[in-house]
């Protein structure tokens, strides 16, 4: 048994967490000690399973390899898998019985889409300790407790590949987070704390709602259902549904993860979430939270109903050019700075949504269509993509404003001004970040966008060309979302420019009790590998991640391409 | 629905309907159809023949309460006993062991009730 | 010659361990020295306990039936008879604490207690309907007499006895002619011919469906299904809170047992007939249980609303009638019992000994002012949100999934959204014990004794629960296939 095995990975933190229950609230440093302690080992095991899983032969990097010992001559997984046969045995995954009568085992796994995320939120994690440390005086045993149990809640999401299992993590985040918010959080920290906790409630029931539905399908005939997602995807259940029973899973699932995502027009929970968290939350929720959104769109929407997903696709695009727009134009209109961000993010995330929606559009003409196969992935890697630099940049520009936020007391963008000549090396970080999510070539953002548009613009051109229905709308709402490139380029660039140039505001000073000091040590710390990823996935985004993400969407295309009959 | 099930719901209907009007009639029957001659003696409140010392809804006592309840409880449970007396004679020695656990359970009640003073009147 | 019945002891010694340790507390409560009289809850946690290990000897008899079939010990009632036990024991604890100052007129309470506990343990092991009424009526009477042990607050424990004998009273008065319109339909009263007669379709069509349905609304009332529920807030409110605490558990589990032995294993044939009635009240249930919480402001009366909407859900595992269902029941019973108990034991604490009502804003701060009690109910609260790891999640997991086997989708999307609507009022409790700042002059609580012991009981029992979540249902499944 491997070291660097995704089990270890995914509960260290909880075991962290429980160390940190057993130690007395006044031991500060042992607590602190413990936290680094456990998300520098989990970030060190992520990078042990990253290198693990480089290190395998492309085929293998596959969820659902199975090897040719497995299969015998004449028999294909597909037909194992009716037999009620589990073929699959992806190399760094496990599997093991859990509640087998019910259909659910432990299985988790990793693949070229699961493993960035994971790096993210284990990075993430490091730092949002590093930040914390200073800064952090109330409760700081529950806090970190909270933190380490949301990592393991987090990581289990990205290697679940049992829908129970994945609903389990998916529910567990919601606890800490509330906590976070309610405890740690700014003055409608109570509101806030149950709004978000109420939303994403909603639609994770929602999909569980769903996902049972897609369970009992799954099995008759006196077998047992299964939640296993490789087997889901193999037996697609949602083929034996009648009538609308499909169209309502689909639209169950999808309530819960563009919730999360969040999707317009369900993000009104984050703009007071962002707010009102403490900084280190706004970055895990930003960061990570909200990925686990449009990773279930990819990871579980789309392989269990590709065809619903044909058929609505549309709509998610519709629904993400709305949010891109919208996002860049109520962001333009903040007088709070995390709000600013917060709103960005409702933009951001519109551009992974419109890549992965123009990607759902044309499932069936995949393995027919090179172009289209060609221009459908580079929408998905883009999407993928975006949902690193996303985390990446985002969480960079939320600790930016905790970091002047802790002096100022103050997120009002109109009580701030030259804080260039005040603070220079905290502006020129503000700046790279603030640059990088507006898009500027070279920076990690960039790369991204120009992935998503490019793809869905082709998209719909070789849709157009191959005379399939919808192409015309793609480009239109494509095009329509180019807008918000624009837009967002303005309000970073505004902001910019009232909080870090003119003259120094003496009220800012006042509030500060009359000095602000530049970065210390642990912000320097927190802010410099941010910095150094968010220019290196923009010179060279294949070596880091692109190369990775693009195998596994270009083989998940085509697989559920061939699976609706391309 | 099967004939004879029919003519149940029928009977059960025809049941529930004479029991409905003959409750709901006979008190009116009474004061329609008998004669009025009321006098004092007549309207003053029934006590077996004993002239009427105070208001019938006058407070009473929670004890006559108690001692009633304890009454119709052992009573009841008293009745339990003539079934068993019936049946004795087929069922053998085990009837008696029965008979015997509950009488038991009885008399610990009743030391029960005796120690907590429920007989004494004045306590 | 009339045929002596079979008894197996094995499966009858967990009864008698529970009634003779009540009647030595009884006879102790009354002739017994102080000293004796204070030794009164360690009397009655051994005699449950002896029960306890009797029952787990029964569990592995080869027999389950006893008295020709009258008691029916098999894996679902020795599952609720844990269940029971546990109840009682905590309850008793709970007693232990509470009860003690009141003087010498409520020393009964453990006696009477156990009677209850004996009085459910019959009704889950009912074979016959008789059985199951004797049962009933023991723990109804004993629960009377419990609701008015209210100490110094008399007028509103008297009110509440009062309220729930009359409704009671007259709940039972359904399930008696139910019976006998079952018996009139089938001919018998032993569960086991009902359920042939049925089968065999011999049964009188209109008597049965008149018989269940007024058994289910005896029933009913006991558990507390919205439209019979009127009496639940105010009997928890009034009654003393040790008591409110057994009455949200035991009797409500107890009522599905005997809703489970009668629709299921009697029946279960005639499922088209009662499935859609019970999927109605537990629709009504789960709504009128989860909004009514939602304007509370007397924690007592917000646990009673929060006790009748998950009356609601576990209804609908009574409903579907499937094996996920009576997984789903079994689960979310032993789960309740623990969330709901763990509840009320910190609003015993919360309380201090003042025995007033208890406004959701005296739990401000009470993260600070009493650590562990805040922490049992913070859990206990996210348990009944069925928020996962926590057992609640599974339980409703099993119940819901068990509606939708059945096919009652929609139903099941309702009790999602309940759900939803519960987290609202619970999170509440938890944003003020730990978001708001203590009360003007409120005092650090310490919590001991029994008390200490049940509230870690209780949280041990809901980690157990919660935490490999596997092998509960295993057990149960081994169990309840037989």
């Amino acid at each position: 048994m491997n070291l660097f095995s995704v089990g270890l990975m995914t509960f260290l933190p909880l075991v962290g967490a429980l160390v940190i229950c057993g130690i007395p609230s006044r031991d500060e440093r042992s607590i602190k000690g413990v936290a680094m302690v456990t998300t520098v080992l989990t970030l060190i095991l992520s990078i042990g399973v990253a290198v693990r899983f480089g290190q395998l032969p492309s085929d293998q990097q596959r969820l659902d390899y199975v090897p040719a010992s497995v299969v015998s001559p004449g028999d294909t997984p597909k037909a194992m898998v009716e037999r009620g046969l589990h073929p699959f045995q992806p190399a760094l995954g496990e599997r093991r019985a859990w509640i087998p009568q019910a259909g659910i085992h432990y299985e988790v796994g990793v693949d070229g889409l699961s493993l960035p995320l994971i790096l993210l939120s284990t990075i993430l994690m490091v730092l949002v300790v590093i930040y914390s440390g200073p800064v952090v005086k109330d409760r700081i045993k529950w806090y970190y407790a909270f933190f380490l149990l949301l990592e393991t809640a987090m990581l289990g999401v990205f290697v679940s590949l049992d829908l129970f299992l994945f609903y389990l993590f998916f529910e567990v985040g919601l606890v800490p987070m509330y906590f976070l918010i309610g405890i740690w959080g700014g003055p409608r920290r109570e509101y806030a704390a149950i709004k978000f906790f109420l939303y994403t409630l909603v639609g994770s029931l929602a999909m569980l709602l769903a996902l049972l539905a897609v369970y009992f399908y799954s099995g008759g005939d006196g077998r047992v259902g299964t939640f296993s997602l490789l087997e889901l995807m193999y037996l697609q259940p949602s083929a034996r549904m009648a009538g609308s029973l499909p169209s309502l899973c689909f639209w169950g699932i999808f309530l819960g993860f563009a919730i999360k995502t969040p999707m317009f027009p369900f993000h009104t929970w984050l703009p007071d979430a962002h707010v009102e968290a403490p900084t280190a939350g706004s970055v895990i929720l930003a960061g990570v939270l909200l990925k686990l959104g449009t990773y279930g769109f990819l990871r579980v929407l789309m392989p269990l109903l590709p065809d619903q997903c044909q058929i609505f696709g549309v709509y998610v695009v519709a629904l993400a050019a709305i949010a891109i727009v919208y996002g860049a134009l109520v962001a333009m209109a903040q007088t709070d700075m995390k709000k600013l961000v917060a709103y960005s993010s409702v933009n951001h995330m519109g551009y992974v949504m419109l890549g992965l929606g123009a990607a759902m559009m044309y499932l069936n003409a995949v393995p027919g269509n090179p172009a289209l196969a060609r221009a459908s992935a580079m929408a998905v890697n883009g999407a993928v993509l975006q949902m690193i630099c996303h985390g990446i940049i985002t969480s960079g520009l939320f600790f930016m404003v905790g970091i002047i936020y802790e002096q100022t007391h103050t997120r009002m963008i109109g009580d701030y001004g030259g804080l260039m000549k005040v603070m220079p090396r905290y502006s020129g970080v503000f700046i790279v970040m603030a640059m990088a999510s507006l898009g500027l070539p070279a920076l990690a953002g960039f790369v991204a966008e120009f992935h998503v548009f490019i793809g869905c613009l082709n998209t719909g051109l070789s849709a157009a060309a191959a005379g399939l229905e919808g192409a015309r709308t793609l480009i239109l709402l494509t095009a329509f979302s180019l807008l918000g490139v624009v837009l967002t380029a303005a309000y970073f660039l505004w902001l910019m420019q009232r909080i870090l140039l003119g003259e120094v505001k003496e009220g800012m000073l006042e509030k500060a009790h009359g000095h602000l000091r530049d970065f210390s040590a642990s912000e320097y710390a927190t802010m410099v590998p941010l910095v150094i990823a968010t220019v290196l996935i923009g010179i060279i985004p294949g070596q880091i991640v692109l190369n990775l993400i693009d195998r596994f969407d270009t083989g998940l295309l085509m697989q559920l391409g061939r699976m609706l009959g391309g | 629905m099967e004939p004879n099930e029919s003519i149940a719901w029928v009977a059960l209907g025809v049941a529930g309907a004479l029991a409905l009007i003959i409750a709901s009639a006979l008190p009116f029957i009474s004061s329609l159809l008998g004669p009025r001659r009321p006098s004092d003696v007549k309207l003053q409140s029934y006590e077996c023949g004993i002239t009427p010392e105070q208001e019938a809804m006058g407070p009473v006592s929670v004890r006559f309460g108690v001692t009633a309840m304890l009454f119709l409880l052992f009573d009841i449970e008293v009745v339990f006993l003539y079934p068993w007396a019936a049946a004795f004679g087929r069922m053998g020695l085990f009837a008696v062991f029965e008979a015997l656990v509950f009488l038991a359970i009885l008399a610990v009640g009743y030391l029960w009730v005796w120690k907590r003073g429920a007989f004494e009147w004045d306590k | 010659m009339y045929q002596v019945p079979d008894v197996h002891l094995l499966t009858f010694l967990p009864f008698v361990a529970v009634v003779l340790t009540g009647l030595v507390t009884m006879v102790l409560s009354a002739f017994g020295t102080e000293e004796q009289q204070a030794r009164l809850p360690r009397i009655g946690l051994l005699g449950l306990a002896v029960s306890g290990i009797a029952l787990l000897l029964a569990g592995t008899a080869r027999t389950n039936s006893s008295f020709g079939g009258m008691l029916n010990m098999d894996g679902t009632a020795v599952w609720f008879h844990i269940v029971f036990l546990i109840t009682t024991a905590l309850t008793v604890a709970l007693a232990a604490d509470h009860f003690k100052d009141l003087g010498a007129e409520h020393r009964e309470i453990y006696a009477l207690l156990l009677f209850a506990c004996m009085g459910m343990m019959l009704m889950a092991a009912a074979g016959n309907l008789v059985v199951l009424f004797i049962g009933l009526e023991t723990m109804s009477v004993a629960l009377y007499i419990m609701a008015a042990m209210g100490g110094r607050r008399q007028e509103s424990s008297n009110e509440a006895a009062l309220k729930y004998l009359l409704l009671g009273a007259f709940a039972t008065g359904f399930l008696v002619y139910g019976m006998a319109l079952l018996y009139g339909a089938t001919g018998s009263l032993a569960v086991a011919t009902i359920s042939d007669t049925v089968a065999a379709g011999s049964a009188h069509v209109g008597y049965l469906a008149i018989g269940l349905a007024l058994l289910t609304i005896g029933l009913g009332f006991k558990v507390a299904l919205v439209p019979f529920h009127m009496w639940a807030p105010d009997v928890y409110e009034g009654s003393p809170t040790v008591v409110t605490a057994f009455m949200a558990v035991g009797p409500k589990l107890a009522g599905f047992a005997a809703m489970w032995r009668i629709l299921h294993d009697a029946a279960l044939p005639a499922q088209q007939q009662w499935m859609p009635v019970l999927a109605v009240l537990a629709v009504v249930t789960m709504l009128v249980g989860n909004l009514a919480a939602l304007t509370q402001t007397n924690i007592k009366r917000l646990l009673a609303y929060s006790s009748i909407a998950h009356a609601g859900y576990i209804a609908l595992g009574v409903m579907a009638g499937n094996q996920t269902g009576l997984q789903g029941v079994l689960y979310y019973a032993a789960t309740y019992a623990f969330l709901s108990l763990a509840a009320f034991t910190v609003v015993l604490i919360a309380n201090g000994d003042t025995n007033e009502q208890l406004h959701i804003d005296e739990l401000r701060g009470l993260g600070k002012r009493a650590p562990l009690a805040a922490a049992s109910l913070t859990v206990a609260l996210v348990g009944m949100a069925g928020i996962p790891p926590l057992s609640g999640f599974l339980g409703k997991y099993l119940l819901f999934s068990a509606a939708v086997q059945s096919g009652h989708v929609a139903v099941a999307a309702i009790g999602v959204l309940c759900s939803v609507i519960s987290v609202y009022y619970y999170f509440r409790l938890i944003v003020l014990m730990y978001m708001q700042p203590p009360v003007e002059g409120a005092q650090q609580i310490e919590i001991t004794g029994y008390t200490k012991c049940a509230l870690v009981a209780t949280l041990v029992g809901t980690i157990i629960l919660s935490l490999p979540i596997g092998w509960p249902i295993v057990l149960m499944a081994g169990w309840c296939a037989v």
